[in-house]
């Protein structure tokens, strides 16, 4: 296992390496005239030049991305080209919104997932198991943005109720913050746990068709520990590597969230950065995805070694 | 119940002991979510006077008014951050020395007394007394001219400021002559002085202490201004306190003692902060979106609420390159005013609400508009004689025009309806919807375009819709116009006629002689600007030409 992990996380740093290099090519291949964007087109050649200087845009690109990389290894990101502020400082406070963001949505989503498809393959043909999945098609057809509007819109105009804006930490005000956050990542995790709903519900009605499931029937086991010992376990292989994936792709939903509820994430932060090339911020953010999406793939292939004991980590 | 099968077993299983208990605790549990999550439907702060609106009487000193600002802040420099400037720290952190309104030319605030011993000269004498807000390093000391100096010129050598129009094209040099005086020596006479894009400048007209002029963007906002920056989360949330050091404390100016302001972006968002009472405004930056919102919160709301309205001094135009062909040619400028229907620009996109202005100038300087029966004749739509024109001037037919717009769902609309208006004399066009930034920056600024529609901001004075017609438009719209000299020369004696009266003729013959060559910037509509506010928000004035609702009389009546 141990080499295993340090083999995963070589392959990690590679891979990060790759990305970098990728993304940094991407940015410059598209020509543009970052110190007019920031500057303003009212700005002097030489206050351009000066800005390139400083900024280090006037050197050639090999030279830029290993200053960039010597910078990272240092943990310095650099300072956003609009705001001036050190990236790894603006980073440390938007981080936080983002994560919160991503666990409430994806911890509502593997919940009501993998609950609700347990249950409607469980109760295969019922009411419920219709139930079930109508909603679950209804999550996967309707946008998570119009979901939101609608959180925002119809509540407000039926009952007056609206989520408190203004992001606040949890720390500080958790039931505030649970009230503007809550309802909004269980809309953002509709259309997630739609797909897990329909997968857990394939998963399981594969499951409890096999002989060990009736054997440990025939055993006299308990109904709940057949579910949760035999069935549940071999049904969340193949749907742990779907949330995996989804995990992924939070990172990304978050973006609409953050913009819709106005919360200082890191989503707002690259949608603002992109409309003018700030390149550090766009690198810091993009190497973040990257990495996040590594560790939840790692921890998933983790997670089928304790899953399935026949699967060997080597 | 007996009976084998599916239903008579869920039957017995659904009323078993166990299911009933814990049915009721999830109903238990699912009532007390809904009681945490709900909100009464009153304003913030809770009583809401019901209905009626309050009797006019004596100001209630207190309370905290609740707003939000509708787009991103990325610091908390009021010379570079739009929210700063048009909101945020200038009107609530920071003085001036004057301001305006519209039914004055100046208004004072921290000058005591202005004077003009002739028209290139400006001295203020300050209000005695006047400190900074007690916060390291500049720790409530006295604001001094130096202050204000060393201000102007921080402005004028900042190439990222918003608007540095007067510092770089008006102003020589501030003098400093004692404790109490500034005196600024401008280049040459300027008629517009007082207006919204020179001294009443919100953002680049603020007194900031030297102390923070290195780090505006970064440093906590300290000013002399009626509120001090208390709490604050970039680009979430702010919140300002009564200053009781204030030159105006003494008369018990601002009643109101604090003011929070929200960041939110969203317009469902914003709308839905209002209705459940979280800001006590709506639309106060640029108006309800749509404006036919107005109705809806009045139907719903009923008198709980009220809607103000003004004509904005916005204006919605349309733009041609006059350095590219065609478009330098009289004939095809005039064969898009025979084309252009404007009428149809009101009805369209602000449902008939507001003004077609009679010339090339907003509708709402009034002062200064022509007599629609001057005009007409310049605008009368002829479809026939717009194709005769275009055919005498060979107007290219299989070439597309590209008629590029920022991209937001108006813009884009008044794009499309001049695509339509084109398209029955056989013109092709497409709109192209472009970010703010490659609009202005790629586009605009370099020249690389041939039409556009946008809408423009508001502007208080002629000053910068005649310059925007100017060879040189002092401007990041450097193609704009005509480049004409005869109505360059025109424009640069109405900018140094203080004069009102004679302004005011100079202003309608740069008018008229616009017309008669068929400038390339249209200007299309004006609309109706509403806005929402709580009944208890009282004697909150609307300032069309800075947007932003700030008035220090304002009170809360609860």
């Amino acid at each position: 296992m141990q080499r295993y992990l340090l083999r995963r996380i070589a392959s990690m740093v590679v891979n990060l390496f790759l990305v970098s290099i990728f993304i940094f090519a991407a940015l410059r291949l598209v020509p543009q005239n970052i110190a007019a964007e920031v500057l303003g087109p009212n700005a002097s050649v030489e206050q351009y030049r000066q800005f390139n200087h400083v900024t280090g845009l006037d050197q050639p690109a090999l030279k830029q991305f290993l200053r960039w990389g010597g910078g990272v290894i240092r943990g310095d990101f650099g300072k956003s080209f609009r705001t001036n502020i050190a990236v790894s400082s603006e980073f440390r406070q938007r981080l936080p919104v983002t994560l919160e963001v991503v666990v409430l949505s994806f911890g509502f989503a593997a919940v009501m997932g993998i609950s609700f498809g347990a249950l409607s393959a469980m109760r295969q043909n019922s009411p419920m198991d219709y139930g079930v999945r109508l909603f679950s098609i209804f999550g996967l057809s309707i946008p998570n943005f119009l979901l939101l509007t609608c959180l925002l819109i119809f509540p407000a105009r039926w009952w007056g109720y609206a989520p408190s804006f203004g992001a606040l930490s949890f720390f500080a005000r958790p039931a505030d913050n649970l009230q503007l956050f809550g309802p909004a990542t269980f809309l953002l995790s509709v259309g997630s746990s739609a797909i897990l709903m329909r997968l857990t519900r394939s998963a399981f009605l594969e499951v409890v068709r096999q002989d060990y499931v009736r054997t440990a029937r025939a055993k006299g086991l308990r109904e709940r520990a057949v579910i949760l010992r035999h069935e549940l376990r071999n049904a969340l292989l193949p749907v742990l590597t779907l949330m995996g994936i989804q995990l992924g792709g939070l990172l990304g939903g978050s973006i609409i969230l953050e913009q819709v509820m106005g919360l200082p994430g890191l989503g707002q932060w690259i949608l603002g950065a992109i409309a003018i090339n700030d390149y550090p911020v766009i690198m810091a953010v993009a190497l973040y995805s990257a990495l996040a999406v590594m560790i939840i793939n790692l921890a998933v292939d983790l997670s089928y070694a304790v899953l399935d004991p026949r699967v060997r980590l080597a | 119940m007996t009976g084998t099968g599916y239903w008579p077993a869920t039957a017995r299983r659904a009323f078993s002991r166990r299911r009933l208990i814990a049915g009721g605790a999830g109903l238990a549990g699912s009532a007390a979510l809904l009681a945490a999550c709900g909100r009464s439907g009153g304003p913030a702060g809770g009583a809401n006077p019901a209905g009626t609106a309050a009797k006019s009487g004596a100001p209630k000193p207190g309370g905290q008014l609740h707003r939000y600002y509708n787009n991103s802040t990325t610091s908390l420099s009021p010379i570079t951050d739009s929210g700063e400037r048009l909101d945020l720290a200038a009107y609530h952190a920071y003085d001036r020395l004057v301001s305006n309104l519209p039914d004055k030319d100046y208004v004072l605030q921290a000058a005591q007394t202005v004077e003009l011993p002739d028209p290139a000269t400006v001295i203020f004498k300050l209000k005695p007394g006047m400190t900074f807000h007690n916060r390291p390093p500049v720790s409530g000391r006295a604001v001094t001219p130096e202050d204000i100096a060393k201000s102007q010129y921080y402005v004028r050598d900042n190439p990222k400021a918003g608007n540095n129009s007067f510092q770089v094209n008006s102003l020589q040099t501030v003098e400093t002559p004692d404790a109490q005086t500034v005196v600024f020596r401008l280049k040459g006479p300027n008629a517009y002085l007082f207006s919204g894009t020179q001294l009443a400048d919100p953002g680049a007209q603020c007194v900031f202490p030297k102390e923070n002029l290195d780090n505006l963007e970064t440093a906590w906002t300290i000013g002399s201004g009626p509120y001090e920056l208390v709490d604050y989360q970039l680009n979430v949330r702010y919140l300002y306190r009564r200053f009781a050091g204030y030159h105006e404390a003494s008369k018990g100016l601002p009643y109101i003692d604090e003011r929070e302001v929200k960041v939110i972006t969203d317009a469902a968002a914003q709308e839905s902060a209002f209705r459940s009472g979280q800001v006590d405004l709506l639309g106060d930056a640029g108006g309800l979106q749509p404006n036919a919102l107005a109705d809806t919160l009045k139907r719903d709301m009923g008198d709980r609420i009220a809607i103000d309205q003004y004509l904005a001094l916005s204006m919605l135009s349309w733009n041609a390159n006059v350095t590219k062909p065609p478009w330098n040619d009289v004939r095809i400028r005039e064969a898009m005013y025979r084309l252009i229907n404007r009428d149809q620009y009101l009805s369209l996109l602000e449902q008939g609400k507001g003004k077609v202005p009679p010339g090339p100038l907003p509708a709402g300087l009034t002062d200064y508009q022509l007599d629609p029966k001057q005009t007409d004749k310049y605008f009368h739509q002829d479809a026939k004689a717009a194709k005769q024109l275009l055919d005498a001037a060979g107007f290219p037919y299989d070439k597309e025009i590209e008629i590029i717009t920022i991209n937001n769902p108006r813009n884009n609309q008044g794009g499309e309806i001049y695509q339509q208006q084109l398209a029955p004399l056989g013109v092709k066009a497409r709109v192209v919807p472009l970010g703010t930034a490659e609009f202005l920056g790629q586009r605009i600024a370099t020249g690389n375009w041939e039409t556009f529609v946008a809408y423009w901001p508001g502007y208080d004075s002629p000053q910068v819709p005649l310059r925007l017609e100017h060879t040189v438009t002092n401007h990041v719209h450097k193609y704009a116009g005509l480049k004409d000299p005869t109505i360059d020369k025109m424009i640069e004696k109405a900018e140094v006629t203080t004069d009102k009266a004679e302004r005011i003729k100079l202003v309608k013959d740069i008018q008229i002689a616009l017309l008669e060559r068929y400038t390339p910037m249209i200007y299309l509509e004006n609309y109706n600007v509403y806005t929402a506010r709580y009944n208890y928000v009282r004697d909150y004035q609307l300032n069309p030409a800075t947007v932003a609702m700030y008035r220090l009389e304002a009170w809360l009546d609860k």
